[in-house]
């Protein structure tokens, strides 16, 4: 690792106490109120537009694009661009055809919202397992990311780190709640975004605000400028491209754990609201990601960027740490302390709010609604959200620890993403918009998406087991481009197929709902 | 056709906070108002759509097929695809802010001339 923090330092632990205790002690003040379902899953629908989408923000401003873009950049140069100009499109689906007609159909998750005119209990359960099987994967990144934070600052190894990630985050879901977790994150999506500015504004500085400059600095010590500089470097087949950018276009829009965050404000107008500076801060940071990931590879010496490790996730601390001074240098461990403490509390927060709404699908969807029918008491849901989330965890540190260090977080992101973008946005989107879908469609469409995504990628060139990319069976590294259009087929065939009457309700009241927003949950009208 | 009764279904406990009087669905997509509304948006969304997604593709297509001539340095060390990528970024950006304005001018009074029209409709039952 780096060579100073062979032994645990003071100061880079220092800082992380400091960060977790006041995030602990957030969490704890705001926690005595979390009784009912309402406060636990949805924070009391009080959440303003701001607060939201800081708190939405949060959960794309962590490790996956400033630790796993900024790595992909400084390490591929151009491609490292193209998650986030893919990623920033979901932000706009987000704001003009979810946020709104999500908050006024639905009451706690995504699935209240797909299942609104079709029979619940089968496409609650669809839902519930296509989230479940989502925030497993996207938890096992945000893991990888938090315990190589946890490694670098306080210089122990993975597992435990990775262990110990897991009980802090357990200690947040169990006393916290939606409240609490979006105060967390909102406060530490503004710390990481200031960071992040000043970060680059000194990267700027230190090149004397020659951009070009730098960028083609960083390219010289490329083995092919070209494709540096331009598209090439990491995607060496172009349909690879493609699928990534339809993953992160789409996949971002169908994250069970942002979809519910548009539950937890008043009304659809703070849903919109939301959407919107979430679009505006992330748009922000993504800029500083590219300028952050040139500048390491302009910037950082052979054995820093060694030190990044070789799927350069720990680029961002890295560079923060030269930036700083230097490995062993006070400005040095300060920056590199400071910036791993909050991106770690980042993962954390981000990682709860995952877990939050996966025990949202098991207790609000599977338990209250398909086996308990409607007769769970509020405390009920509660302790069973609480349950799923100690079982999601340790599934997660347990898949964390299998998979290892090898991989970009960004990279498995993407695989996560493309599963959400077969799985949940053709039935989401067809629900809302498509007459005659059905029940039967509904379900297929999810079975069909889920299935392909998580088969293709296990058949993928980097999964499938054997020297690289040596016969496995299907050529692409992200699936979504073949796997988002069969969930579509999936929810066209189930629809032909299944009985289009006996609906709960109709195509009609769907339709005001989500327009006007009569009758949303909550409201004051 | 009246199904706005809150139905006490197996949906129960996750049901959408339904008020317990009823609606009738039907005829409030009847109203001028309502039909105003979700015309304008769909077309405005429409608009959104296209020329987001659109670009969105061009880029894609240029930067997986186009390399050569994506690679080419605007200014020294800075590619026409980065140019091109910031460019998308910010066009999304924008084309946010143009869905937010007209959201609060012209979809926010309709929505409340609708629900206002929908309340007098059930009262004067």
């Amino acid at each position: 690792m780096i060579a100073p923090l062979a032994a645990v330092k003071a100061l880079p632990l220092a800082v992380f106490a400091v960060v977790v205790v006041i995030t602990l002690a957030i969490t704890w003040w705001v926690s005595r109120r979390q009784r009912t379902a309402s406060e636990y899953l949805a924070a009391g629908r009080s959440l303003s537009g701001l607060q939201n989408g800081l708190a939405i923000a949060g959960e794309y401003v962590s490790a996956s694009t400033f630790l796993g873009v900024t790595g992909l950049i400084c390490l591929f140069g151009f491609d490292g661009v193209i998650y986030l100009v893919g990623a920033l499109m979901a932000f706009l689906l987000l704001l003009c055809l979810l946020a709104e007609r999500l908050r006024n159909v639905g009451e706690y998750t995504m699935a209240d919202v797909l299942s609104f005119r079709f029979k619940r209990r089968p496409v609650r359960a669809a839902a519930a397992v296509s989230t479940l099987v989502i925030v497993c994967g996207y938890v096992l990144a945000q893991l990888l990311g938090g315990a190589l934070l946890f490694e670098t600052l306080v210089g122990i190894d993975f597992t435990p780190a990775v262990v110990l990630t897991t009980v802090l985050m357990l200690v947040y879901v169990f006393f916290g709640g939606m409240r609490a977790t979006t105060w967390v994150q909102a406060i530490k999506a503004s710390l990481l975004l200031v960071l992040g500015l000043l970060m680059t504004v000194v990267v700027l500085a230190k090149v004397g605000f020659d951009l070009p400059g730098m960028i083609g600095d960083g390219a010289a010590k490329a083995d092919d400028p070209s494709s540096y500089v331009g598209p090439g470097g990491l995607f060496t087949r172009p349909i690879d491209a493609v699928s990534v950018v339809v993953a992160y276009a789409l996949g971002t829009a169908a994250m069970p754990h942002v979809l519910m965050r548009f539950f937890t404000v008043p009304d659809s107008q703070q849903a919109r609201r939301s959407a919107q500076y979430a679009l505006l801060l992330i748009g922000a940071f993504f800029l500083m990601v590219t300028i952050l990931g040139f500048g390491a590879r302009a910037l950082l010496s052979g054995s820093e960027l060694e030190a990044a490790g070789a799927a350069g996730n720990l680029t961002a601390p890295v560079l923060g740490e030269s930036l700083g001074g230097g490995a062993g240098s006070v400005g040095g461990d300060l920056f590199l302390a400071v910036i791993a403490a909050v991106t770690f509390a980042t993962v954390v927060a981000v990682v709860t709010g995952l877990v939050m709404s996966a025990s949202g699908a098991v207790a609000h969807d599977l338990w209250a609604n398909v086996v308990r029918k409607g007769q769970a008491s509020d405390g009920e849901t509660v302790r069973v959200a609480r349950l799923t989330a100690a079982v999601v965890s340790v599934a997660g540190a347990a898949f964390t620890i299998a998979a290892g260090k090898g991989f970009n977080i960004t990279f498995l992101v993407a695989l996560v993403f493309a599963i959400a973008a077969s799985a949940n946005l053709p039935a989401l989107v067809l629900s809302l918009a498509w007459r005659r879908f059905n029940t039967a469609g509904a379900v297929t469409g999810i079975v069909f998406g889920l299935v392909s995504s998580v088969v293709l990628i296990g058949l993928s060139p980097p999964i499938w087991p054997g020297p690289d990319s040596a016969g496995s069976p299907f050529p692409l590294s992200n699936p979504a481009v073949v796997s988002v259009p069969i969930g579509f087929i999936g929810c066209w065939i189930g629809t032909l197929l299944g009985r289009s009457t006996a609906e709960e309700r109709s195509f009609a009241e769907l339709e005001v709902r989500s327009q006007t927003g009569i009758g949303a949950a909550g409201a004051r009208s | 056709m009246s199904v706005g009764v809150t139905p006490s279904t197996p949906g129960g406990a996750g049901a959408v906070g339904a008020p317990a009087r009823a609606h009738d669905w039907q005829a409030i997509r009847a109203l001028p108002e309502y039909a105003e509304l979700v015309r304008r948006r769909r077309r405005f969304i429409g608009w959104i759509m296209a020329v987001a997604l659109g670009t969105l593709a061009a880029f894609t297509v240029l930067v997986c097929w186009a390399r050569d001539a994506m690679a080419t340095e605007i200014v020294d060390g800075v590619s026409l695809a980065y140019v091109l990528g910031v460019a998308e970024m910010v066009l999304t950006a924008a084309l946010g802010a143009a869905y937010v304005r007209i959201a609060r001018t012209q979809y926010e009074p309709l929505e409340r001339a609708v629900r206002a029209a929908a309340e007098r409709a059930k009262d004067g039952r």
